[in-house]
């Protein structure tokens, strides 16, 4: 549910920079609230209902703060949020309330919309199977769908480690071996 | 000639060995030496700028705001215990990247003044290694250019890191989550996260509509 939730909004978040206004503000404005209304808006299949996550649409959120959102802007970007749920709703989910089970052609369809949209601005979306990812020209990202909590700590491959270890006490036993063939410790 | 190859390859071994380790000493040395130069400026933007003008209080229109975009320094946070005060650049996003320059801001959390969860990571061995002093009760404090925001720390604990009563990022009342990896001074992966949490005692509030 999560990725295709997130490709839905990768779909809005790639098409806002291509309409947006060189003066940004840092309210939202009407079209924007429009946006992140529907955004936050239940999406009925069947007898169950579906939602993007709410740090998703936070991101929408903080990404329109620094950007603005015209009225016939608004109108396309909705748009292509009606066509990702059309295309969701008309699979009739009814089992589960997972969107993992959607087909792998429908999921291609939804991430090919995002491409092309992408193609158009100048970005780049990427999928790599686990997470969806918006980056800009610069290469700078606009939206990810990676987990809330990050890893913190320093990372050590304790394989490499071992491995390397073990090659140092081979080449100071070879040394020694060599150094006592060749007599070269005084008795 | 054979020993002394014998000796420069040992010690190549033994340096890529232990160059971790020495990451690890020299992360932990950057708390005291915060305020180093970093050549990383040139990826990130950085909006920030301490003001003595900036208050406590009243309110801020949302539109008067220069909101950052993902690897920008927009703000300082600030850790008061131990007897020190943690000095650090506060950027809006959390990938390695930006972890490598100060605290980061989940771009999925909102911002000071915002009346939710502001969500901020850091790592142990350096930024957030102070969270281990931290008690119930210290101050921690968010400087940014529309205001200075100070939070009381109710709660500082241990917590597995997918545990959903860690925090809450629509809660109604705004809080400041730090977080960083658990314990402290074991090296490898982590399934647990330190999390400090902090109610706000004062700083303006963004009027969202203006």
């Amino acid at each position: 549910m999560k990725k295709i939730c997130a490709i839905i909004l990768a779909l809005v978040l790639l098409i806002v920079p291509m309409t947006v206004s060189v003066s940004a503000a840092g309210d939202l404005n009407a079209n924007e609230q429009k946006i992140i209304t529907e955004l936050k808006k239940e999406v009925a299949i069947g007898d169950k209902t579906f939602v993007v996550p709410a740090q998703y649409v936070t991101q929408a959120e903080n990404y329109f703060k620094t950007i603005d959102v015209t009225d016939a802007q608004a109108k396309e970007i909705l748009g292509y949020i009606a066509e990702g749920e059309k295309l969701v709703v008309a699979q009739k989910i009814t089992a589960t309330t997972d969107l993992k089970v959607l087909k792998n052609d429908v999921k291609s369809k939804i991430l090919d919309l995002g491409k092309k949209a992408v193609a158009v601005t100048g970005d780049v979306l990427t999928y790599d199977g686990k997470h969806v990812t918006i980056t800009d020209a610069n290469g700078k990202v606009v939206f990810k769908n990676a987990p809330i909590v990050k890893q913190t700590g320093e990372q050590v491959d304790f394989t490499a480690i071992a491995l390397i270890s073990l090659a140092v006490v081979t080449v100071l036993g070879a040394s020694v071996v060599i150094a006592k063939k060749n007599a070269l410790f005084v008795k | 000639m054979l020993p002394l190859a014998f000796f420069i390859i040992t010690l190549l071994f033994l340096y890529c060995t232990f160059k971790p380790f020495v990451e690890v000493a020299t992360g932990a040395w950057s708390v005291f030496a915060s305020d180093n130069g970093s050549d990383d400026t040139e990826i990130y933007n950085d909006i920030f700028t301490d003001s003595a003008l900036l208050g406590y209080d009243g309110t801020v229109n949302a539109s008067d705001i220069t909101y950052p975009s993902y690897g920008t320094i927009y703000g300082k946070l600030e850790i008061f215990t131990n007897n020190t005060v943690y000095s650090m650049p506060l950027i809006f996003g959390d990938n390695n990247a930006c972890l490598k320059k100060g605290a980061g801001h989940y771009s999925g959390s909102h911002f000071p003044g915002e009346g939710t969860t502001i969500l901020v990571s850091g790592h142990n061995t350096n930024y957030f290694n102070c969270l281990k002093h931290t008690k119930v009760g210290e101050f921690i404090e968010i400087s940014t250019n529309y205001g200075k925001y100070k939070y009381e720390i109710i709660d500082v604990s241990p917590k597995f890191k997918n545990d959903k009563s860690a925090f809450d990022l629509n809660a109604n009342t705004e809080t400041l989550v730090l977080y960083t990896c658990y314990p402290f001074d074991v090296v490898g992966y982590k399934i647990d996260r330190y999390y400090v949490t902090a109610t706000l005692v004062s700083g303006p509030m963004i009027d969202p509509y203006n």
